[in-house]
């Protein structure tokens, strides 16, 4: 019988856990919940709110619990003319521009992180250069217009499509994939380009599923091109849509006179049905989303 | 050598850039001056006669009363959208206002949409990237546009406007458009013209509380001066402790268009409303316009421009305010809160009075319905108090207007742009425009008839919350709603008879008592500054207006006393160039600058 060594004993069992350091999780344990808490009671209060009568929300009455239970609200949003067009909108723009953005910036982050790249040291700063000296919100609009793309759905996704930060980000992670294994790949009959689509991109699920989180939330949250580049209604994303409503204040006093009032419960109900694609996702993506960021920020 | 061939490298950048920048300013500045000489060597337009109808013939379009182009016409528009009545497809359908527009006049408006909110950002980056519709309606505030040379000169063209000429004259206009003259002494932004100023914004009472309280309210508001106002509020506020209402420490008023949505951190509409009776400018009259000299009165008994901030008349009316809120009538939370926070107090009857005007009555009765219940209460629009004059706080007769840009005049040529003004103003200008545009189509099959003593009404289908007509059955559709007449971008002119052709009997009421107890205040000289001097009146103006808005909020909510610490604040007040903005205001007056 094998003698037990007492050096394999987890670390944990060893551990002598102090008086002041119990009282120091419980305590931690208490702040980290009502952090929770403040986080989730305006979200609470949201669906409250859209689920609540008009009546009693200008009472002030609902909390975090509905009162006069009521789904006319969604019913109202969902069968106006409005809402659900923009909606779809969002999601073909979502997807396009994601799908997009994550194509198009692996194929830049992938080059830039092979060192022995000739011109990688040139190209590289100019990427980054980006980062730091934007065109500008005038310039980009004479662009936009000039390239003839102004209220065309290209305005609304074009301009976030390479997201240098994101580049960065992926570029750290590629090269923390072992050159070995891409060599090995070329050695049994891959290009270049095979080693990348059949190596190393499935290594690195990861940072794509961070990219394709942090690309989606992007594009769905995006209202300002819409704002700058999309003349028609119907091309609207429901982040516009959303943007509308609750800035019920109008843009000079004198035009403040005529700002309507958009009932709460109407707002509330927006926001939740326009927020809640993302807070389904995000659970899922979470595990790979601390993955990917720890090891792209820490390699960068 | 490395680091020198980069530097190289960067050198060669930046002054190729530089060089770039210059090229481009170059050409631009020849393309600019080129158009205009262009515009300058343009043939004139002959001017036509009218025929007895008062009807001019032109080359392909008629004018004048009526304005028909003979071939279909496109113009470019900006399109103020407004949430509360967003664009719908059935406003360019058979029946809509586009289409009633493109039959009435064969021009169709092809729109770029921008949410009110964002609208003067919208349109402050198209004019500066040069890339704007032709027709900018419902615009306040022209100033910032006029240096970049992207919107016409509309005072070049107005002889080719029959209409808009027609109503100046008629009405006397010169003085008030005069106010819009920049310092080449032409304007920019055509205006809304209004036959006499009516004062949109006044105060919702709940009557039957003051009645029970013992006050008439009628036979006050002819001569009640601010302090009167206040002491029968607090007398109000006695009557509704004593019926437990509302406790001790609660306020009886609360308001809107004073806090997060438009009171624009300066106390909004309230402070506009009270320190225009003292004949002074501050918060939202102080904000806008006038060159950066928005805070600064003129003086006729010492025919100067003094400094509405530092007066006497700011300390009475400040002492008014701080009466209404030690005495907990005047709630502070007026100066922060959101307008509908506002407006929830006074429906569910937690406070006796709101502000209202014209396009928000109708919702604010039907909140206290939803609250309180049908025939539980009774509203009264008061007439505003007096304060050391008898002025109503709105004396301008212009209303917000149109510009148009400068790419226009470049795309058309003369002739054809001349033809556009005609058709603006058909559209802005004429009766006929005026009233498609706020009314709809005429007769039965339309949206509304007029009988024979020129009383205009909807047709029975219709209702209109824009034009304060309530709905009274299931089947009626609003007429805003369904095809946009009635909409902001287009009625902002016209004579008293028809700006006020909607008017309920309650609200022409209103109207005539107004106008029987209260006075138009005369308007300010013209002072149009330099574009360097604006620049440095910006300069000194926005330090100098943040300091008097913080202590005026300080005033107003009871954090600072206003007789106790004057000095204080008149120090910090003038410390911020205060004598620098009144010496170049009042020179420019003198005419020595």
């Amino acid at each position: 019988m094998a003698k037990k060594n007492v050096d394999d004993a987890p670390m944990a069992s060893r551990m002598i856990i102090s008086k002041g350091y119990r009282t120091f999780t419980v305590i931690n344990d208490i702040f980290m919940v009502i952090i929770c808490l403040v986080m989730l009671y305006p979200f609470l209060y949201l669906v409250a709110q859209s689920f609540s009568s008009t009546e009693a929300i200008v009472a002030g009455k609902v909390g975090i619990v509905p009162v006069g239970f009521s789904v006319e609200t969604y019913k109202y949003v969902l069968t106006s003319n409005v809402f659900l067009p923009d909606y779809l909108n969002t999601v073909i723009y979502a997807v396009i521009g994601t799908v997009s953005a994550l194509i198009l910036s692996c194929l830049l982050a992938y080059p830039l992180s092979k060192k022995e790249l000739r011109g990688n040291k040139i190209v590289g700063p100019f990427i980054i250069f980006t980062m730091y000296f934007a065109g500008g919100m005038i310039p980009n609009y004479i662009l936009m217009t000039s390239l003839g793309l102004k209220d065309t759905v290209a305005a609304f996704i074009l301009p976030g499509v390479i997201s240098t930060y994101y580049v960065i980000l992926m570029r750290s992670f590629f090269e923390s994939v072992p050159a070995e294994l891409e060599e090995a790949g070329e050695i049994d009959g891959l290009s270049k380009f095979g080693a990348f689509l059949h190596v190393a991109l499935p290594m690195s699920k990861p940072i794509i599923a961070t990219m394709t989180l942090f690309y989606l939330v992007q594009y769905w949250n995006n209202w300002f091109d819409a704002f700058l580049y999309l003349d028609t209604p119907t091309k609207w994303p429901v982040a516009y849509y959303l943007r509308t409503l609750i800035s019920t204040s109008s843009s000079s006093a004198e035009d403040a006179g005529e700002a309507m009032t958009i009932a709460a419960n109407i707002k509330s109900c927006a926001m939740v049905l326009t927020a809640a694609p993302i807070i389904c996702v995000y659970p899922f993506i979470q595990k790979y989303f601390v993955q990917g960021m720890m090891l792209g920020g820490v390699k960068g | 050598m490395k680091k020198r061939v980069i530097s190289i490298v960067l050198s060669t950048l930046m002054a190729a850039t530089v060089l770039a920048g210059c090229g481009g300013g170059g050409s631009a500045t020849p393309d600019a001056g080129s158009s205009t000489a262009d515009t300058a060597a343009a043939p004139a337009v002959e001017e036509a006669k009218p025929d007895e109808n008062g009807v001019y013939q032109a080359d392909g379009y008629t004018y004048g009363t009526k304005f028909y182009s003979d071939e279909p016409v496109t113009y470019t528009m900006f399109f103020n959208d407004n949430d509360a009545y967003p664009i719908q497809d059935s406003w360019y359908a058979e029946g809509g206002i586009f289409d009633a527009i493109t039959k009435a006049t064969n021009v169709k408006l092809d729109l770029t949409v921008v949410n009110n909110a964002d609208y003067s950002d919208k349109v402050s980056l198209a004019i500066n990237s040069g890339e704007t519709p032709m027709i900018i309606p419902k615009i306040y505030d022209e100033t910032p546009y006029v240096s970049g040379g992207g919107v016409v000169p509309v005072s070049d063209y107005t002889q080719y406007m029959p209409n808009y000429t027609g109503f100046y004259n008629d009405y006397n206009m010169k003085a008030d458009v005069d106010t819009l003259l920049q310092e080449d002494g032409k304007y920019y932004r055509l205006p809304g013209l209004k036959e006499t100023a009516l004062q949109d914004y006044t105060f919702l009472l709940r009557k039957d509380i003051f009645d029970a309280a013992g006050y008439k309210v009628e036979d006050l508001e002819k001569d009640w001066t601010w302090d009167d106002f206040a002491d029968v509020l607090i007398g109000v506020k006695k009557y509704m402790v004593d019926q437990g209402m509302v406790g001790e420490n609660d306020y009886i008023w609360s308001d809107r268009w004073c806090g997060a949505d438009s009171g624009y951190g300066s106390g909004g509409c309230l402070l506009n409303l009270i320190s225009n009776s003292y004949g002074i400018y501050t918060s939202w009259s102080a904000t806008g316009g006038r060159n950066g000299g928005g805070d600064l009165y003129f003086d006729t008994a010492a025919d100067e421009f003094k400094l509405s901030a530092t007066s006497d008349a700011y300390k009475e009316y400040m002492n008014v305010v701080q009466k209404l809120v030690s005495n907990k009538i005047l709630d502070p939370e007026t100066w922060s809160q959101q307008d509908s926070t506002a407006d929830n107090k006074f429906y569910t009857g937690k406070t006796a009075l709101l502000m209202t005007n014209r396009a928000q009555t109708t919702a604010q009765v039907e909140g206290l319905e939803s609250q309180l219940g049908k025939g539980n209460f009774e509203v009264y629009r008061c007439v505003i108090p007096k304060g050391t004059t008898n002025f109503q706080a709105e004396n301008s007769r212009l209303e917000c207007g149109l510009m148009v840009s400068k790419s226009a005049l470049d795309d058309l040529g003369e002739a054809d742009f001349i033809k556009m003004m005609r058709f603006i103003d058909w559209l802005w200008y004429s009766k006929e425009g005026l009233t498609l545009t706020k009314w709809g189509i005429e007769g039965e099959d339309g949206t509304y008839t007029v009988d024979a003593d020129g009383h205009y009404a909807l047709n029975p289908g219709y209702y209109c919350g824009g034009l304060s007509i309530a709905q009274t059955s299931d089947d009626q559709e609003d007429m805003r709603l369904k095809y946009g007449f009635a909409c902001g971008n287009f009625m902002y002119s016209g004579t008293t008879d028809l700006l006020t052709s909607n008017f309920s009997e309650d609200l022409q009421a209103f109207y005539d008592r107004q106008n029987s107890y209260r006075e138009l205040k005369p308007l300010d000289p013209v002072v149009a500054l330099s574009e360097d001097d604006k620049e440095q009146m910006n300069l000194w103006a926005t330090p100098l207006f943040d300091t008097e808005n913080t202590w005026t909020l300080k005033f107003a909510m009871g954090q600072a006393d206003v007789n106790a610490d004057w000095d204080t604040y008149v120090a910090e007040v003038e410390a911020q160039n205060a004598q620098n903005v009144l010496d170049m205001y009042n020179n420019y007056y003198k005419g020595t600058n």
